[in-house]
């Protein structure tokens, strides 16, 4: 009866650290969302020394990231 | 009922396309877009140096005395001056003997990306060419008279399809609410092709660059979004020959009458993309901010436009006011130029 008591309470306290661990995991990604850190867009072209940071709508947008152009300029 | 409404046609040994919204049955819109090709088919014999009959031609071949011209002659000249003016001889209309040394003697549709051997270059350009002899020219407006000066002739090449794609939309498109004037890659763009959005327009990766005759679906690197505005893209990516190997292209620099060396390695620029309020000043300006190579190309702009140069290892990188110059163009009502 007391080891399993004891295995009980082993138990709840792995269940606890895990939770906390969740916890501080959740939070601190949180912050890093609120805050606007980059997160890795495994989709996104690799960002280059020429990169920018411009708004969109109207801003530049790298492929992948608009649809079907209506037209092109083209070399000439 | 909203719609596009596009025509394609083949003009100056490139590809136009036309497209203008239309809000009704497109009636108008067709004729439009009719007259707008005849036009251009038009200023093609007009201005073009390929054609012996042009009255370009006949210009050139008048050299030393005055030549009455007809309107359009007449105004793209102008206008090409206007350009050698502002970019003080980066942009000047009467390289032709260089280029024509250089071995650009028949249209690209001929020599693109072929060996053309030594027969019809001379390796060197000509020893008597002298930059900044568009001063000389002469233009009255009055009688519409142009003197050219002995052992001057003009490539109107570099500005002749920036300004067509100009005259199209203020001679025949300006009464619609949206259209794209795309005449060989040198366009022109008004108003908004489906409620909220500006035409779309992406922006030629240099190095999937298509070849003469070639139909490859283009590849874009970005695209840009805009309600009011001329785009040009200049580069040697795809204007270029073989000179008994060797690799020539029709950028030339009027500095030395020479063309332009391509870049070597990841860090070479392929192109030039500028944004301008028209099509003509994209046009000159693209050649001109090439010429001027990386960044003083991009840093020279004038205000009121910007651009993007792009590079070997596929990347690019825009010009000081290209963030404002978007943001300007994102809002219908708040594109006015600065």
């Amino acid at each position: 009866m007391t080891n399993a008591r004891s295995r009980v309470r082993r138990s709840n306290w792995s269940l606890r650290i895990v939770a906390a661990i969740l916890s501080a995991l959740a939070f601190v990604g949180f912050w890093q969302a609120a805050a606007g850190a980059p997160r890795a867009t495994p989709t996104a072209p690799t960002p280059t020394p020429s990169d920018y940071s411009l708004p969109t709508p109207g801003g530049v947008q790298l492929p992948g990231s608009f649809g079907s152009p209506h037209g092109g300029t083209r070399v000439s | 009922m909203t719609r596009l409404i596009s025509r394609h046609l083949r003009g100056m040994n490139t590809d136009f396309h036309l497209t203008v919204r239309v809000d009704d049955g497109g009636v108008e819109a067709e004729h439009a877009l009719a007259a707008s090709a005849a036009w251009l088919g038009e200023i093609e014999r007009t201005c073009s140096r390929f054609l012996p009959e042009s009255e370009l031609c006949a210009l050139n071949a008048s050299a030393g005395q005055p030549f009455a011209a007809r309107g359009d002659l007449y105004a793209v000249i102008a206008r090409a001056m206007e350009m050698a003016a502002h970019t003080a001889g980066h942009f000047d209309p009467t390289i032709l003997p260089v280029l024509l040394a250089a071995g650009y003697s028949r249209s690209f549709d001929e020599i693109g990306q072929r060996e053309i051997g030594t027969s019809e270059a001379n390796a060197q350009a000509p020893s008597d060419w002298h930059s900044g002899r568009w001063r000389e020219i002469q233009l009255d407006t009055a009688t519409r008279t142009i003197t050219l000066p002995l052992d001057v002739a003009l490539d109107l090449g570099g500005v002749a399809k920036g300004w067509a794609a100009d005259e199209v939309a203020r001679r025949f498109l300006d009464a619609f609410p949206a259209y794209l004037i795309d005449l060989g890659g040198d366009l022109r763009v008004h108003g908004e092709p489906e409620p909220d959005k500006g035409w779309l327009i992406g922006i030629e990766d240099p190095r999937a660059a298509a070849g003469p005759g070639e139909r490859a679906e283009p590849q874009y690197l970005a695209a840009v979004e805009l309600r009011d505005s001329g785009v040009a893209t200049s580069g040697p990516a795809r204007r270029w020959w073989l000179r008994d190997g060797q690799r020539v292209n029709h950028l030339i620099d009027p500095r030395t009458g020479q063309p332009v060396a391509p870049g070597v390695g990841e860090c070479a620029m392929l192109s030039c993309t500028v944004l301008s309020p028209t099509s003509v000043e994209a046009d000159a300006y693209a050649k001109v901010a090439f010429l001027r190579g990386y960044p003083a190309g991009l840093e020279s702009l004038p205000s009121g436009m910007a651009g993007l140069c792009a590079f070997a290892d596929g990347t690019f990188t825009p010009s000081p006011r290209l963030e404002a110059y978007l943001a300007a163009q994102a809002s219908f009502e708040g594109y006015a130029h600065a």
